[in-house]
């Protein structure tokens, strides 16, 4: 709870109990420590998760999730609609995440071992099958394209509906449906070519339960 | 299908949420965000890429340095104050007696000297300065970047920096040097101390015993011309600055003006005889790597909780009771504006007077935020109680002007209007009731505002 929050003076309006949205925009634009430590703390755990549901296990996690917190706080100011600033944040931790595909994509000639595939240090430890699951289902989206990609975590993985993973991703719904069509279909494929077995498992045997959260 | 794979993208979320589970990939980069190091991004270490990085940083260097032979780097540039950019250097900066004076680098770096302190620039690189603090404090903070270089002379003590946040004092007069470091580590030269390393919550004081006083030669010689004056960098004068409001500012009153320390040696310091040579005596000088208990200035009562811990506790009316004049010093340069504010109220709970000084300390040392403007605001309040209404109005209008859709303004606007009525400043009143009704035309104050109109 910021200062803020605090009946200090024993005067404070009812409206100044709350920090909504506007005074903590409004105290970031002013630099304000106490505001950036509540806005990190705010949302740090779900551009983490965001993160981690379009790149997979990845070694670079901690550092895109400061570089997204980083470019918010340097552009919040452009925030016209504070009410709207959990889907402005959405929408830059997809761009950073897209950014940061592409540059790998890019500078594939120089990989040697693609840092993707870097063993990643897990502190909690689900069981090796789940971690199986994660690698073999992001071997194969590592191999589509960024934007069949990102549509398939945001709508699969994330469970975005398809209107919130369009203004995530900054297309139109049309767009994004394009995409998702597209993510479909090459995931299959790829799976068929390089991982029969989840092919198979995916055509045929309902394994996977209902979603949990 | 897409059932399927919504259930697979389920079950995958699920995997994941369990290896997020742990926060301490969450908490680091907390870490870096709130301790300034908000621009840098330590990359992670692709050893596989070791080879052909190797090649095309080597063609990048050959690159960086075709394409930058032979310019040289532009030494960084200040700014006093709101002032035009200078490169000049060795010219006096002088804080006036009741305000702070702010000296901002094109490094992101900036200097906030105390009221009535002095200092100079000297010398301006690429990658920092180096400042001299002749008297008084200042509050330094330096943006590290890949090669930062910063240093402040403090009487015969030098303070290298890389990147952080301290303040550093020097009484010439008492011939005491301090050094509070809020962030990163700085290197402490001095008269009988090599480089000695002050990490972040660290503290040093140290009191030189005072040289002898020369004797006079020859009493009769012409005194010699003093040397050509520079141009003196000064605080504005708040009833000449272009910025003030209506009419300026008050200055928080005499018992609660932040000024500067008056470092005053102790007795048994001042009474020893013609040492040969500077002595250092270390009143307090700790580093909190070593020494896990935390950095004390002040001395706590023997049994009692330290204000430190009574801050943590957000028991700071019982804090302000164990706050003796150094104390409050003390506390006012290492509490956050969030600590400040809360003292500041419980001062004002308690009756204590020193409720102003605590508020003004905020704004001089948040310049710019938002808990500088609420400090403005509770300073007009105070103001407005006490009955000082020209003073509570001007605090209302620095409140507006630097948040004119602050959380407060509605209150600061209708208090405004109250202020100039009750004055009689029937123009202000009026334009204060305008401006009010503009803004809240069914505001607590609007019948006020209307009456004023009328």
């Amino acid at each position: 709870m910021s200062w803020l929050d605090r009946d200090s003076e024993g005067q404070l309006d009812q409206e100044e109990i709350v920090l909504d949205n506007a005074a903590l925009v409004e105290s970031l634009v002013s630099g304000d420590l106490d505001a950036r430590a509540a806005f990190y703390d705010a949302y740090g755990g779900y551009v983490e998760r965001l993160l981690a549901r379009v790149l997979g296990p990845d070694p670079e996690i901690e550092d895109l999730l400061h570089d997204v917190f980083v470019e918010a706080l340097a552009n919040i100011g452009q925030l016209r609609d504070p009410a709207r600033l959990k889907g402005w944040l959405t929408r830059m931790t997809v761009f950073v995440a897209r950014g940061t595909i592409r540059r790998r994509r890019r500078h594939r000639w120089l990989i040697f071992l693609p840092s993707e595939e870097l063993p990643v240090q897990t502190s909690s430890s689900p069981p090796p099958e789940a971690l199986d699951l994660l690698e073999r289902v992001y071997g194969i989206l590592r191999s589509l394209r960024p934007n069949h990609r990102i549509a398939f975590s945001l709508r699969y993985i994330q469970g975005m509906t398809l209107s919130e993973a369009a203004e995530a991703s900054g297309v139109s719904l049309a767009t994004f449906k394009r995409w998702l069509s597209g993510s479909d279909e090459a995931f299959l494929k790829r799976a068929e070519r390089s991982d029969y077995a989840l092919y198979e498992t995916l055509l045929e045997t309902p394994r996977w339960g209902p979603r949990h959260d | 299908m897409t059932e399927r794979l919504e259930n697979l993208g389920a079950e995958v979320a699920r995997v994941q949420d369990e290896t997020l589970a742990d926060d301490r990939r969450r908490a680091s980069v907390r870490r870096r965000l709130l301790t300034g190091s908000a621009s840098a991004r330590p990359r992670a270490p692709w050893k596989s890429w070791r080879p052909a990085l190797g090649f095309a940083a080597a063609c990048a260097a050959a690159a960086a340095v075709l394409l930058s032979w032979p310019s040289t780097p532009e030494p960084v540039g200040y700014r006093v104050d709101d002032g035009a950019e200078l490169n000049a250097t060795d010219e006096p900066i002088v804080a006036s007696n009741d305000q702070a004076l702010s000296v901002t680098f094109s490094d992101d770096s900036w200097i906030r000297l105390t009221p009535g302190s002095r200092a100079h620039i000297s010398e301006l690189t690429s990658v920092g300065a180096s400042v001299t603090l002749e008297n008084g404090e200042a509050t330094v903070y330096v943006r590290h970047r890949k090669e930062t270089r910063w240093s402040v002379q403090a009487g015969p003590f030098l303070v290298r920096v890389t990147g952080t946040r301290f303040r550093v004092g020097w009484s010439a007069s008492s011939q005491t040097f301090e050094l509070d470091v809020f962030e990163g580590n700085v290197e402490a030269r001095g008269p009988k101390m090599e480089g000695r390393i002050v990490r972040d919550g660290g503290t040093m004081r140290i009191t030189l015993q005072p040289e002898p006083a020369p004797e006079p030669t020859d009493l009769d010689a012409e005194p010699l011309p003093p040397p050509p004056s520079p141009p003196v960098h000064r605080s504005p004068d708040p009833a000449t600055h272009a910025d003030a409001p209506s009419y300026r500012p008050p200055g928080p009153a005499p018992a609660v003006a932040p000024a500067a320390k008056q470092l005053e040696p102790s007795r048994a310091e001042t009474s020893t005889p013609e040492p040969p040579e500077p002595e250092v005596s270390e009143e307090s000088l700790t580093d909190p790597e070593p020494e896990p208990t935390p950095p004390a200035l002040a001395p706590a009562p023997a049994a009692g909780p330290t204000w430190e811990e009574l801050f943590s506790e957000g028991e700071h009316e019982k804090a302000l009771a164990i706050l003796g004049p150094e104390q409050v010093e003390e506390a006012i340069w290492r509490g956050d504006s969030k600590d400040l504010i809360d003292l500041g109220a419980a001062a004002r709970r308690t009756g204590d007077a020193r409720a102003g000084y605590i508020y003004s300390a905020v704004r001089s040392r948040f310049p710019g935020t938002v808990a500088a403007a609420n400090a403005a605001f509770l300073l007009a309040r105070m103001e407005f109680h006490t009955g000082r209404l020209r003073e509570a109005a001007t605090w209302m209008e620095t409140y507006l002007r630097e948040r004119p859709d602050g959380r407060f303004a509605r209150e600061a606007a209708g208090r405004l209007v109250e202020a100039y009525q009750q004055v009689g400043d029937e123009s202000l009143a009026r334009i204060a009731a305008e401006r009010y009704l503009a803004r809240y035309p069914n505001g607590p104050h609007a019948e006020l505002a209307r009456s004023v109109l009328q």
